[in-house]
């Protein structure tokens, strides 16, 4: 509903006009490596000199999961099995979403020396951010692996391939969060405070630290109609215990990432105009 | 294939430079019903003009003149407020040298990152690798820090590479005004060659003489507008008179 609403915000002809300007972006011409190489740089960056380098990515995650996980076991392991397993799959899913959208929202501000010298494609500099938190991600997910075998849970193989879908949504909820609030912290530098203060109150928000059954049920629908707390939710529930949502639960979760990613990507072709010359 | 390498009709380009500065949320609430003022800077006014493949194009004008303006808007990089321009080939654009470059990364890494800023493939890339520090003579430093290297050293990796890196249409921004006299002298061989092989270069430059050495067509610009255009020696006794 809300997407039809702000579809009519938004002159047609703008628009178009704006799709072919990005357009010659993606011919055949644009060198794709760009994203992969402005990516590994950041990786690269962000340790470097700190003696144990990459590994903070995963040791900071995982100080905040002990300590989560020795505070509040005791408020909720007899109300729910597994409860260490489902802080850290939350935790992890969490923390992705927390690293991708940090770094996307000021990445066209840490990368104005470049787009005022050459031609490049925001979306790519969005893009390549967003990947660096998705790679932090994947190493947390091999600690999550090793963690399952010494819990003596195994996923099946459809939890797994489940789980890889939900990845893909949240991947695309970071890039449409980014394509939003990038362009506008350029024009506004309140944007990350405000943001940063978001994220405080949006933690307890997802069901991470406390499991779901646990509070009221209106309540879980208010909660559940973050599309962060479903992928959040199913993830736990299909990869440790084996329950499955139903279709039409999955379908409308899909359907609110893809409807917020569109969203996004038509309100960011408005804020992306003649930025550069903000920059 | 068309004559033309460029070409540009009838560009406007306008800056809104706010009186106050408001790009913080405290400014907007302090003043919440005042709209934000605007001093429009009508940076370029109706600019038009062909670029024939192969020519060597200078323009000229003073500080504040547009002529950076007009490079960042034929290279894609602002977007103009009306007006067309159409590209016959692929520009590089040198508004700057060594963009991209990082003090941390070593000299090979940032090759590979500013030369995929630049437009070149990694395989493309580990084919001239080689070329490239040669011609920068830093052969010995490339597994080094960009930061251990001196400041020449890292101006010759970033004009080597970009010159490594060229397209159809090149566009320079007053990058001539680097290095030592032995180095830019360099740098002129290289343009020499481009013109031999028939690149099409458009380069912005306050310097009379690399004008009347190169250019086959020169472009004075003043205030936004084109004032005139002709042959090198034409245009400089008008523009210093």
């Amino acid at each position: 509903m809300y997407f039809f609403v702000t579809l009519t915000l938004i002159p047609v002809p703008s628009l178009i006009q704006n799709i072919k300007t990005q357009a010659h972006f993606l011919g055949s011409d644009f060198n794709w490596e760009i994203i992969w190489q402005m990516s590994k740089t950041d990786l690269k960056l962000r340790y470097n000199g700190s003696v144990l380098g990459f590994l903070w990515s995963l040791l900071k995650p995982l100080s905040l999961f002990v300590v989560l996980n020795t505070v509040f076991t005791y408020l909720f392991k007899s109300a729910t099995p597994y409860y260490s397993l489902q802080l850290f799959v939350g935790l992890a899913m969490w923390n992705f979403f927390v690293e991708g959208t940090a770094s996307g929202i000021s990445s066209l501000v840490a990368r104005a020396g470049l787009l005022t010298k050459q031609p490049v494609p925001k979306w790519a500099v969005i893009l390549s951010s967003s990947l660096t938190g998705f790679m932090s991600f994947f190493f947390q997910l091999i600690i999550l692996a090793i963690f399952f075998v010494i819990q003596g849970v195994t996923p099946s193989i459809s939890a797994l391939l489940l789980f890889l879908l939900l990845i893909f949504l949240e991947y695309t909820l970071i890039i449409g969060i980014d394509l939003i609030l990038s362009p506008l912290y350029v024009r506004l530098r309140d944007v990350v405070q405000i943001w940063e203060v978001a994220l405080i109150a949006g933690f307890y928000l997802v069901p991470v630290i406390y499991p779901l059954s646990l509070i009221p049920l209106g309540m879980q629908k208010a909660i559940m109609v973050n599309p962060l707390a479903r992928l959040i939710e199913i993830s736990k529930q299909s990869l440790i215990f084996g329950v499955f949502p139903d279709i039409s639960y999955l379908l409308t979760t899909v359907s609110a990432v893809v409807g917020v990613f569109v969203l996004a990507l038509l309100v960011s072709f408005r804020l992306s105009r003649k930025l550069t010359e903000r920059l | 294939m068309s004559d033309f390498a460029l070409q540009v009709h009838n560009i406007s380009k306008s800056f809104h430079l706010a009186r106050r500065k408001r790009d913080s949320l405290r400014e907007y609430l302090a003043h919440p019903l005042t709209k934000t003022e605007y001093n429009t800077l009508h940076a370029l006014k109706e600019i038009s003009f062909d670029v024939k493949a192969g020519e060597f194009l200078g323009i000229i004008g003073k500080n504040g003149s547009g002529k950076s303006t007009l490079l960042r808007i034929l290279a894609g990089i602002y977007e103009p407020d009306q007006g067309s321009i159409l590209r016959h080939g692929k520009i590089s654009p040198f508004l700057e040298l060594g963009v991209g470059f990082n003090p941390e990364l070593t000299g090979r890494e940032n090759v590979y990152l500013s030369g995929s800023i630049l437009g070149l493939r990694r395989k493309q890339i580990n084919q001239i690798y080689n070329h490239i520090v040669s011609f920068a003579q830093v052969e010995r430093f490339m597994d080094q820090p960009l930061k251990n290297f001196s400041s020449g050293m890292t101006v010759r990796l970033a004009f080597s590479l970009a010159i490594h890196s060229v397209a159809d249409i090149l566009l320079l921004d007053e990058v001539l005004a680097v290095g030592d006299q032995e180095f830019q002298n360099k740098c002129f061989d290289v343009f020499q060659n481009f013109k031999r092989d028939g690149k099409t270069i458009i380069l912005v430059s306050h310097s009379l003489d690399v004008m009347k050495d190169f250019c086959d067509r020169v472009i004075w610009i003043d205030q936004g507008k084109i004032v005139a255009q002709g042959s090198p020696a034409e245009m400089i006794t008008r523009y210093q008179a």
